[in-house]
Parts: C-alpha cells; structure tokens; sequence
C-alpha cells in the first residue's frame, strides 16, 4: 500500500491526514499529528455514539502503517455517488445542517468540538445525513470560540435563509460559492424582514457587518466560555430550523393528477417497465432523468440497491425527497439536477462518472430536451450512452403529441422535428433495442435497450 | 468532478462570535426568568404548565 501515490486529488486541505484510494477501496491516512485528537474520538466514546445515532461514516482501522507519516490507516465505508451539495434539495441541506449541529452537540458532550462545518462533509444515504469526515473533530478548549462558526453561517444557514425568502433552489449558491456564500454578498440577498428573526439578525447580519472589520490576532484568544458556546449552538439551531422551503407548488408538483387524465397511458407505461425490467440482471444503480414524482424508479426497488432522481424543478425534486423519507427510504437518493446540464457545454458534466448507472430511465423527457432546450437527438443519446453501463428505458414522443403541440413552440418543434424512423435509426446506433411497444391510450412508444 | 472533501474553515470571526453570544446571553437570561415567572402564575393559577408539553 502506497497512500501517497493514490491520494485523491482533492483531498490536500486536512492537515490530519488524506483520502486515497487503492485497488477500488477508498482509505483514510490519518498523520501523527493527529494522533491525540483520533484517540479522544475514540476513546471518549464519541465515535461510538456517533456511529450508533448514524450520524458518522463507521470506519475499520487495518494494519499498522509502514510509512513514517502515517499514524494509522483507516477504511470508512464508502458511499456512492458523493454528491456536492448544489446538487441537493432544499430539505436536504436543511436535514445536512441540523445534523451538522446535532454532532457539533453532541461532540461537546464529549469534550470535542467539530473544526469544520461545511455541506460538503455530509453524504446522504437514501435520506438520511452522515459525516463522512472522521477527522473534523479536536478538542474543545472552552476558552476559544467556534472555529467553524463563519463556515456554517455561510455555507449552511445563509442558503437556507436565502431559500426561506422565496429562493427553492437556493442550494444552487453553492456552486458559485463552494466554499460557502460570503457574508456581505449574501446579506443583500436577504429582504428586510429577515432582521425580524433575531437568531438571523445576530448569525447573518450582525456577523456580517462585525466582519467586515475582520479579527486582530488577539481575537482568537478573546475570552470565552463553555456557556456561551452552548448559546451560540442553540441560536443557530434556532435560526435553521426556523427555515422552511417557502412555496411547495410549481407547474410540476401537480404533474401526477394531470397525467391521470390520460386513461390507461400512465398504468401500461408502469406495468410494462415493471415486468420487463424484472428479467434484467445485474442492476445495482438505476438513474432516472427528470424524475417527477419518482414512481417508476420506485417501483423497481426490488431490483436495485441504488436509484438516483434526477429533477430540475426545485419544489418537485424536495417533494420527492420527503416522500423518500417519510417511506423510510434508504435506497433513493432525489438530487435537483438538470440533465442539460450533464452535456460537454453544461456546468454538471463533470458529474457523469458519479451519476453513471446500470439502468437509465429517460421517460416523458426527450421532447423537453430536443423541442425545448434545443438539444440535438444525436447529442441526448450520447450523454444517456454516457451514463448508463448497460440498459436504458427511453420513450418516444412523437411530434403530434397533444402535449407538443400545447406546449412547445410548432416553429422549434418544426426545425427539429424527430420523426419515428429518424428516431429508430439513431438510437440503434449506440443501443440495440430488446423491447419496445407503443403504450395505451398514447401515441408515444417504450423501448428498452441495452447499450452497444 | 473533484469534490470539495474538506474546506478550511478560515477566520472564524472570532470577534463577532464573542459578541453575538454574549447578547444571546442576556437574551437566553431574561427568556428563561420569563419561563420562570410564567410557570409560577401557571402553578398558582392551577393551569397546567404549557413547557411541560414542550
């Protein structure tokens, strides 16, 4: 084992130790340094109520290092796909953050203290949020202030704050900030009326504004004390959960009931994904591109470990992820996503291997990619050949879909009219189809096909 | 994709933190005396203490 030439490109901030990778397993050198801050974890009893309250990714320790840098090598358990947190829904960054606090509690309870408290450290399996840095904890000296308090201000509640006031898809920030949003650029985001929560005044506008004239070297060791540090976690959790999505409707989030007035379409569409995905093997991961309400990827549970939603509306996609939840759903992950922005041009596509599964659903979707988003036949079938390992579920809409001609504009749909043998011809040239029909009370068409 | 794994946290604005909690302290103080004085009237008024629920 040699961690040094494995170690993951972006794993070179901690001075604690790196993540790398060998052979297909990810581990964790920890650094002699941090020797004293891992044995506290784990002899305190903090890693152990952690990993029981599911709140921290368990880990094994395997044989001693042979390198003089390496106080230890650890193996977490890996979870896939690790997603970055612009790519969350609003309730997710709201469950990320109030776990967050919920392990910054309970660490002061053992004497610890997290160092950093940014999304980025938190995973979720299906809907559940875990740390997945074993190395953010050091001792809590009572004396000093949070070390990470500006980054949960401003990669936490910010955002959420943001989100509050009418902005669903306010996790999105994070991608023009990863490192969270700066205080003085986010404030002027925020009405007025925000002042009006006085754990936000005193956490986002307050603190904005103290900052602006930055600390002294002597601010790090401006008295503290073990009750205000209690104060200040119990404002904060506060002012997060006072945080709600704001307006749970769009044009999407109704989808369902309009969909219901199609007669049998949506039943054979279901029924028949059902029955011909059960012959199919080896599927680990399903990836199911503009989601909607998840149901056909939910139906098909039984034969994956894994299904990843994608949706671009925000309210739609945190609809989804509380419907998960509220099922108990360890399996689901729904992302807000969109799929045009998984193409070369598009800001995701480094996203691809993250995303890349066994079975990709693209369903009711392909009419919004060429007539919509202008997107050639041709370059939609690439990027679906791109993120499936073997199977996809495409459906055909044709252009004298009620739909198309509601919705569309005819002079796009016109230019880039996709006719069926147009349709057919393309497909087979990076897929050979296994199964197709034309569904009920439609004139749209279902083909399984296996990739080439 | 390279992945943001950790982030530094940077300046922790210390200032601003000792501040802020001290105002939460007399907030949480006073917020916590009006719990008091409100649970007495409640036990001498024979109401059922609303916290308890809590």
């Amino acid at each position: 084992m040699n961690p040094a030439t494995h170690r993951h490109p972006a794993s070179y901030r901690d001075p604690a130790g790196f993540v790398f990778e060998e052979d297909g397993i990810l581990y964790r050198q920890i650094h002699p340094r941090y020797q004293p801050s891992y044995e506290q974890l784990k002899q305190s009893g903090l890693y152990d109520r952690l990993v029981s309250e599911k709140l921290l990714i368990p880990h094994e320790e395997i044989s001693q290092p042979n390198t003089a840098d390496a106080f230890r090598i650890i193996r977490p358990q890996r979870i896939r796909p690790v997603i970055p947190p612009f790519c969350w829904t609003y309730n997710m960054l709201l469950d990320a953050a109030i776990a967050t606090l919920r392990i910054q509690t309970i660490a002061l309870q053992h004497g610890m203290i997290l160092k950093d408290a940014h999304p980025s450290n938190i995973q979720f399996i299906g809907a559940s949020p875990i740390l997945i840095d074993t190395l953010s904890f050091e001792t809590w000296i009572k004396t000093k202030p949070w070390i990470a308090y500006r980054q949960y201000c401003e990669s936490f509640l910010l955002p959420l704050v943001i989100g509050h006031h009418g902005v669903p898809d306010s996790p999105k920030l994070l991608r023009a900030w990863p490192g969270g949003i700066p205080l003085e650029t986010g404030r002027t985001m925020l009405p007025l009326r925000s002042k009006l929560s006085l754990h936000w005044l005193l956490h986002l506008h307050l603190h904005a504004r103290q900052s602006r004239q930055g600390d002294t070297p002597k601010s790090s060791s401006t008295g503290f004390s073990s009750g205000q540090m209690k104060n200040l976690i119990h404002s904060l959790k506060l002012g997060t959960t006072r945080c709600h999505a704001g307006n749970k409707h769009s044009g999407w989030t109704n989808y369902e009931q309009q969909v219901s007035a199609r007669g049998q379409y949506t039943s054979h569409k279901l029924a028949v994904i059902q029955k011909e995905s059960a012959a199919l093997s080896g599927i680990d991961t399903i990836l199911d591109l503009g989601s909607n309400t998840g149901n056909y990827s939910n139906a098909l549970r039984n034969i994956s470990e894994k299904i990843i939603q994608l949706e671009s509306d925000p309210q739609t996609a945190n609809a989804l992820y509380e419907k998960n939840k509220t099922a108990g759903d360890q399996n689901s992950l729904s992302l807000c996503l969109n799929v045009e922005d998984l193409l070369p041009a598009g800001c995701d596509h480094g996203l691809i291997p993250s995303l890349k599964s066994d079975l990709v659903l693209c369903l009711g979707l392909l009419h919004h990619l060429t007539y919509r988003n202008y997107i050639p036949l041709p370059d939609v079938l690439n990027l679906l050949a791109q993120l499936t390992n073997k199977y996809l579920w495409i459906e055909y809409i044709d252009p004298t879909d009620p739909l198309i001609r509601e919705h569309f504009n005819p002079e796009r749909v016109e230019q880039r009219l996709i006719d069926l043998e147009t349709f057919e011809k393309q497909l087979e040239t990076l897929f050979t189809t296994r199964y197709h029909t034309q569904l009920a009370d439609s004139s749209r068409r279902l083909y399984l096909c296996s990739k080439k | 994709m390279i992945h943001l794994l950790y982030l530094d946290p940077g300046n922790g604005s210390y200032l601003a933190q000792v501040i802020i909690a001290s105002i939460l302290g007399v907030v949480f103080y006073f917020r916590n005396l009006l719990y008091v004085v409100r649970d007495f009237f409640y036990r001498l008024l024979g109401k059922k203490d609303r916290s308890a629920d809590s």
